[in-house]
């Protein structure tokens, strides 16, 4: 299992990734090296990384446990494939695509 | 003042209500306040400010319901205005109701509360939905932890209303306040000390701000904070600059976002509550919501649930409800014969202006009280969606769709309960936009909604369609119901590309509520509350604007020539009556002076026999006209006596042609009447449309009500004096020789379908927009919108001579051919753009 508090002991290499594409600044291009979590096939884990969005939606995100280190699961897709339901830490939350591929996940099986 | 001068002096406590969004604060509120609430608006926004009290002994407590939000940051207006309450208002206890199936998240928003050095009462709501999901939650443990009460709450049960009252009471006297947890901020303590310091040096600051509050919110760069800071810090430019700098040395240093590690530490002390705290059983298999989910929010089975579910609301609630209407409407007749005959009696030809004129103002309140029952029905099978959680799921369903068209999944209930299949309100429907987070689309739906087929536009629509498409009846009543929605969408993606272009938006991040059953008090309540929204609209509104359109119907009047002409024609008739009576043995009864009231009581009777259901009214309604008139009864229902049968049938005759002369008369009134000038001084514009002046005066009443429109059209269409003639029938003699046809049809049904909300709706805009400027703009541009349709369909069939079941099916066709190419112009950009991003599988 992964440690819950994972945020705190990343490795620097991890770390100078992000450097400048912070939470305030919106509409940025987003470098993502990593899997989004559009990657993670429906019903499989994964483990947050970081943020791309900025502003309203990355602060809604993060009161809505979207914590860094945290581990999410893809529960489903609404019929027309758009909204994403996602359940982390317990309860289910929905997320448009445009949102979901902002959000920088580990894919659990290898990390 | 010091703490216990304004506790002795203090009999009024303000108790600020706070918490996420679901956690049941409202349940919670109506169980502490009882029925003694009121809504109010925070000054300048939109957002509802619920003020409720209760008393204990000679204290009053006022309570004040703020929205529910997750954090509290600047980032949405409703996060603003809580927290500008907070901060201005400073109420002396904040209640935060807590969720107790998600403790880790619900206490992000508690400390943030702490953190504002609140006294904080923890009112730990849904505890038997932890409890069913396997949760137990030590509360002496949690207490202490969070250093402030926490009482164990079920709102929707009004279990723990008094325990809750009693941790209030004993918050707001507390001498001292005992320090409750702090939330360590590891690396960033040494900046936020400093900056604390910085803000102490001013001293007025502190008396209003908690500093370490501040402190915090500059370093995660809250915009308020900083104005805060900037206005009333003498040095507030300076600390501001420094704050970001530490900010940005954080950053530089870590690597990590500041505002993120904020966060991450206040989710490491929730975890580390909730893990000392909460203990889960063993896991006890799915929770039931996942279960049902599996099956409801299935790919492939989601929309015929959603088809069935909404199917079964239109059933329950417009069919049923029309059949309830059948025992209803009976009350509303007894209701007008009540004030007719508390009214001057009707004159021989011409009534009262006051006889008419209430009367009038009556039957325009009934007609729309008719639908009173079907509302109830339908709100209350709404609030039973929304209330179970099934609501939140049509729109993570149909949010795609919505989205497409620059709409938002929570566009779902302000279209359905104004009326997606056939027959709603707008006036609720705009109200309920309310929920929508997304500005755009808010603005967007607001527009939209009152396209949507309101139970009101139903009556015009049957009337054409039973007499132009009688062949055609399902087909063209399927193509009023799903032409509207098809419209509103196109027209919503007009709109949000156009003028709302530069409005906020949001995105779709909805919790996903855990099934709930329903409360019955909850229903009823919402119900109610919805219903009598409407009625206080028929109340005010309509019966006010009703008063307009019939003086402008009613005047300037007819000329005394042709009075004195349709006075002739009805003298000619009573010579005929008195003629046949003469030297009848009941003709002292029934002539001279007693001849108008016999009229007026045979009227009436036939009106109430008309109304009278089954055998039994029937009985009684002949034995209540009995009583009443034991002399003339006899000659209103003769049975076998044959001198009073003469006498009746002479009367019914007399009946028919003064209610033809009136009629002649009301239609000549309306002809030269104000609203007749206007109806055909736009002849010349509307023609292109194909509407007569009748039409245009219809059209132009319905702007007050749409359910005028058939009324205004019952009185226009009346040459047939054949009594039992049904305005269909009359509709159809008249366009007959005037040359009326399906393609005319058609351009009246597109043209009420996309006109202006009614006069009630439109406020409505104004009150949720807030501006007079939406409010006209959503009267002209939908005038403006229905009108080209209407005249293009009408103009282009006429010229290649096609009839109006063809022009309705090549309008649909285009009609559904530009919504899918808006659709699939969204789907290729939106895939594009998320494509573009596509995780590098080489890489791995």
């Amino acid at each position: 299992m992964l440690n819950k508090f994972d945020f705190f002991n990343r490795e620097p290499a991890s770390k100078k990734r992000h450097r400048g594409a912070g939470g305030r600044a919106q509409g940025r291009p987003c470098h993502m090296r990593g899997k989004s979590l559009l990657d993670i096939p429906i019903g499989e884990k994964a483990v947050i990384r970081g943020h791309f969005s900025g502003g309203a939606v990355r602060q809604r995100l993060l009161d809505l446990g979207f914590v860094p280190g945290r581990e999410i699961e893809v529960v489903r897709v609404a019929t027309l494939g758009c909204p994403l339901e996602l359940k982390v830490a317990g309860y289910c939350v929905t997320l448009r695509r445009t949102e979901a591929y902002q959000i920088e996940v580990e894919d659990e099986r290898r990390g | 003042m010091s703490a216990e001068a304004k506790k002795a002096m203090k009999d009024n406590f303000l108790v600020a209500l706070a918490g996420q969004q679901n956690a049941g604060k409202s349940t919670t509120y109506n169980m502490i306040t009882g029925a003694n609430q009121h809504v109010a608006n925070y000054p300048g926004v939109t957002v509802d400010k619920k003020v409720g009290s209760y008393r204990e002994g000679k204290i009053r407590y006022e309570v004040v319901d703020l929205p529910g939000t997750y954090s509290l940051t600047s980032f949405s207006l409703e996060e603003r205005v809580s927290r500008e309450f907070l901060l201005e208002e400073k109420p002396d206890v904040v209640v935060n109701v807590m969720d107790a199936t998600c403790l880790r998240r619900s206490l992000y928003f508690t400390f943030q509360v702490l953190e504002m050095n609140f006294p904080v009462t923890v009112a730990l709501n849904m505890m038997d939905v932890a409890a069913s999901q396997g949760l137990s939650i030590d509360l002496k443990e949690l207490t202490n932890r969070l250093g402030v009460d926490v009482v164990a709450t079920v709102g929707r049960k009004g279990k723990g209303k008094q325990a809750l009252k009693a941790a209030i009471r004993k918050a707001v006297n507390q001498e001292s306040y005992s320090r409750p947890v702090v939330i360590d901020y590891g690396d960033l303590e040494t900046h936020a000390k400093a900056l604390e310091e910085q803000l102490a040096a001013d001293a007025s600051l502190g008396a209003l701000y908690p500093l370490r509050w501040l402190a915090i919110k500059l370093l995660e760069n809250d915009s308020e904070a900083i104005k805060i800071v900037e206005t009333k810090h003498t040095k507030g430019k300076i600390i501001v600059d420094d704050a970001l700098a530490r900010r940005q040395a954080f950053e530089d240093e870590t690597g990590i976002d500041t505002s993120d590690y904020i966060v991450a530490c206040r989710d490491r002390v929730a975890g580390e509550i909730v893990d000392a705290c909460v203990t889960k059983e063993a896991d006890s298999g799915q929770p039931v919501s996942e279960r049902i989910d599996r099956w409801v929010l299935n790919r492939a089975l989601a929309p015929f649930f959603l088809l069935a579910t909404v199917y079964l609301i239109y059933e329950l609630s417009i069919v049923q409800g029309y059949e309830l209407t059948k025992y209803t409407w009976p009350f509303l007749a007894k209701f007008r014969d009540l004030v007719a005959g508390v009214l001057p009696p009707a004159g021989l030809i011409e009534d009262s202006l006051l006889r008419s004129m209430v009367l009038w103002m009556v039957d325009s309140a009934n007609t729309l009280l008719n639908y009173v029952p079907i509302f109830l029905i339908l709100f209350a099978l709404i609030a039973i969606l929304e209330d179970s959680g099934y609501m939140a799921r049509i729109a993570f369903i149909l949010d795609r769709i919505f989205h497409s068209f620059g709409l938002h999944g929570q566009s779902t209930l302000p279209f359905i309960l104004g009326g997606v299949f056939a027959g709603g309100c707008a006036v609720p429907g705009i109200m309920s936009t309310k929920g929508i987070p997304d500005e755009r689309s808010r603005l967007a739906t607001i527009l939209t909604v009152p396209f949507m087929n309101c139970l009101a536009k139903i009556p015009l629509y049957t009337l054409l369609v039973n007499i132009y498409f009688a062949e055609h009846k399902s087909w063209a009543m399927f193509f009023i119901s799903t032409i509207t929605i098809i419209m509103a969408l196109i027209i919503a993606k007009i709109l949000t590309t156009t003028v709302l272009k530069g409005r906020e938006t949001a995105p779709f991040i909805m919790e996903m509520p855990n099934y709930h059953a329903p409360t019955f008090f909850g229903v009823a309540q919402r119900s109610l509350e919805r219903t009598w929204e409407y009625i206080k609209k028929v109340g005010s509104i309509v019966v006010a604007v009703s008063l307009c359109v019939f003086s402008l119907l009613q005047f300037p009047g007819l000329t005394d020539e042709r009075m004195d002409h349709y006075g002739n024609s009805m003298n000619k008739a009573i010579a005929t009556y008195d003629a046949k009576i003469a030297g009848n043995a009941y003709a002292d009864l029934a002539t001279g002076e007693k001849m108008l009231p016999l009229l007026n009581l045979y009227d009436d009777y036939k009106r109430a026999r008309m109304n009278a259901s089954g055998k039994d009214g029937a009985a009684s309604v002949d034995s209540s006209f009995k009583e009443a008139n034991p002399a003339t009864f006899i000659l209103i229902k003769p049975r076998k006596d044959k001198a009073a049968k003469v006498v009746n049938r002479a009367l019914r005759k007399l009946s028919s042609s003064r209610k033809s002369l009136r009629r002649k008369i009301k239609e000549e009134k309306i002809k030269t009447s104000f609203f007749g000038m206007i109806g055909r001084s736009l002849e010349p514009v509307t023609k292109y449309a194909g509407f007569d002046w009748k039409v245009n005066i219809a059209l132009i009443s319905s702007f007050a009500a749409r359910e005028s429109s058939v009324a205004t059209m019952g009185v226009l269409y009346q040459q047939g004096a054949d009594d039992n003639q049904t305005l269909e029938q009359r509709m159809d003699n008249e366009s007959q020789s005037s040359g009326m046809n399906s393609l005319h049809a058609l351009a009246v049904i597109l043209f009420f379908a996309l006109y202006p909300p009614c006069l009630a709706a439109t406020i409505m805009v104004k009150v949720q927009t807030g501006s007079y400027k939406w409010m006209i703009f959503a009267i002209f541009f939908p005038t403006a919108v229905g009108f080209g349709v209407a005249s293009s369909v009408f103009t282009l069939g006429n010229a290649i001579g096609a009839n109006g079941i063809t022009m309705m099916k090549g309008f649909y066709g285009l009609a559904l051919g530009i919504a899918l190419v808006i659709a699939l112009v969204h789907k290729i950009t939106s895939d594009k753009v998320s494509a573009s991003y596509e995780y590098q599988t080489s890489n791995q």
